[in-house]
């Protein structure tokens, strides 16, 4: 056991929305220094990635994203949709993925040739100081990919249980199953764990499994805020961004920080700042704190990397409510999303290659850490990737570790 | 002056961003249906008989999600009156504790 490891005592999970990897992070390969790629091990753009459009026109990736309201459709990211972006125009079985459907799909929403474009935009990662500085810094996951090709609750679940309980969509499910969230398995344990909502305007996606019947799992961001000053984090806690823009006290103002499409980026640039600052903020939280920022799925933007088979999970979904007139065993995964696991036992500039991660690496790595395995989960769930081997024997000094100021 | 040696700048988004007429995404449409179920297991006095359907903007949306939501999480804090009376007020601490979400009206 790594040094690292021996100490961490609490993991915090970030989960924001809806953007893909090279979306976000894949501007990251094209830095470059002393006529060099920078950041050479990272699988992110070469700028020639490129989609048809629906007049048959290439349509090459360009680094003109927005903050918001820049993609004025929510791009497709149901099913269905992603089923297109996947697989292009290709329909039926025997299908090979090459992600050529973005633009179409996006089309089928805008109606306007010009303005499905925007679906292949990238940030320039100076645009996005807090999510590129931490990648760079700590441990950016090449290969980390929402767990279906699909929308929010059904990916979001993945994190939660380790499976949707044979859901690809929105619906409300899963009461009564015998796979217990991670929040029950870490108090049935006698250990600590909670899920903190940014306010109650806001409030969380898990409403009817857990809120309704769990209260007690919840807190509020200003908690979590208080917890990390105090010392008082529990062993795992899952924290939600803001997902609406709503009136604060006293006259305030406040943004969504989900980053969900058209909501605005940089203020979710903020929260993940905000999120990190607060555990750093405490020397000892610092030193014994492992904190994944994970995007939950894609939200129909582009990225060019196929996502691979994976272990079913004992499920399947009828091909009427997969909406592409064929079933789904939850045997591959959904689109890439960015990922960084971030501690100050990470060596500065890690990129983790070659391992394929998706959202039920986190309740495995959970159980793993805190309940010795000891849990009823999926096939899917034990056997997916864990991810607390990156945390090694030396802690980085003090001066090497980023810290985030808000300017105005 | 900071105390750290290794600081990054976060730039605030521009001040039209606030945007809470914004019409309620597929997520947040959601988010309310999956309310209004729970909704229907509270004690009738606790119900507002809102029909969810009729919500269009962020704005109407955070209001109809936090009267559920005090509702629900309030099934658990109700149990403490000194958390209660000390604790009124919805999301203050997070606007003092942080930055990143406070925001002046122009």
């Amino acid at each position: 056991m790594t040094v690292g490891l021996d100490k961490l005592k609490h993991i915090v999970v970030l989960m924001m929305e809806n953007r893909s990897f090279d979306h976000m992070l894949g501007g990251l390969s094209l830095v470059t220094e002393g006529g060099k790629k920078k950041y050479p091990k990272i699988n992110g753009l070469t700028g020639k990635e490129s989609n048809p459009d629906s007049d048959g026109a290439t349509v090459v990736v360009q680094p003109q994203a927005d903050y918001q309201d820049q993609l004025v459709h929510d791009p497709d990211h149901h099913f269905p949709g992603t089923d297109m972006q996947i697989f292009g125009d290709q329909k039926g079985t025997g299908r090979a993925a090459n992600m050529q459907g973005f633009v179409k799909s996006y089309f089928t929403q805008t109606k306007d040739v010009k303005l499905s474009h925007e679906i292949m935009n990238y940030f320039k990662p100076e645009k996005l100081p807090v999510l590129t500085t931490l990648a760079t810094e700590f441990a950016l996951f090449n290969s980390w990919f929402s767990s279906i090709p699909g929308p929010t609750i059904c990916n979001r679940a993945f994190s939660h249980y380790g499976t949707s309980f044979g859901q690809v969509g929105m619906n409300i499910f899963y009461i009564g199953r015998d796979i217990g969230s991670i929040y029950g398995r870490m108090i049935d344990a006698g250990k600590t764990a909670k899920i903190y909502y940014y306010d109650q305007q806001s409030s969380t996606m898990e409403i009817v499994n857990l809120l309704q019947h769990q209260p007690q799992l919840f807190g509020s961001y200003s908690q979590f805020i208080s917890d990390c000053k105090t010392g008082k984090l529990p062993d795992y806690s899952f924290v939600e961004p803001a997902y609406n823009d709503h009136p604060g006290p006293g006259g305030g103002q406040i943004l969504a920080s989900d980053q969900h499409p058209t909501h605005n980026v940089q203020e979710g640039e903020r929260f993940i700042g905000n999120v990190y600052n607060a555990i750093r903020g405490n020397d000892a939280l610092w030193e014994s704190t492992a904190l994944l920022v994970v995007y939950d799925e894609h939200g129909g933007l582009y990225d060019h990397v196929v996502p691979p088979a994976c272990t079913p999970d004992g499920f399947k979904a009828q091909a009427g409510d997969t909406g592409i007139g064929l079933p789904f065993a939850f045997d591959r995964l959904g689109v890439r999303v960015p990922a960084i696991l971030i501690s100050p036992f990470i060596p500065k500039g890690t990129v983790v290659d070659g391992r394929i991660f998706e959202h039920a690496c986190i309740p495995n790595v959970v159980t793993n850490h805190f309940l010795n395995g000891d849990a009823a989960r999926t096939v899917r769930e034990k056997g997916s990737e864990t991810f607390l081997d990156l945390l090694s024997d030396d802690m980085r000094d003090d001066n090497d570790i980023p810290w985030f100021e808000f300017g105005g | 002056m900071s105390k750290h040696a290794y600081v990054v700048t976060v730039p605030k988004p521009h001040h039209t961003a606030y945007n809470p007429d914004r019409p309620i995404s597929d997520l947040v449409k959601n988010q309310i249906l999956h309310l209004s179920v729970a909704e229907q297991h509270l004690d009738t006095h606790h119900r507002t008989g809102k029909d969810v359907h009729s919500i269009k903007t962020e704005r109407e949306a955070s209001e109809y999600i936090a009267h559920l939501t005090s509702k629900l999480h309030g099934k658990e804090k109700g149990k403490s009156k000194a958390v209660k009376k000390t604790k009124p007020a919805r999301s203050k601490p997070a606007q003092r504790s942080s930055k990143a979400n406070r925001r002046k009206k122009k």
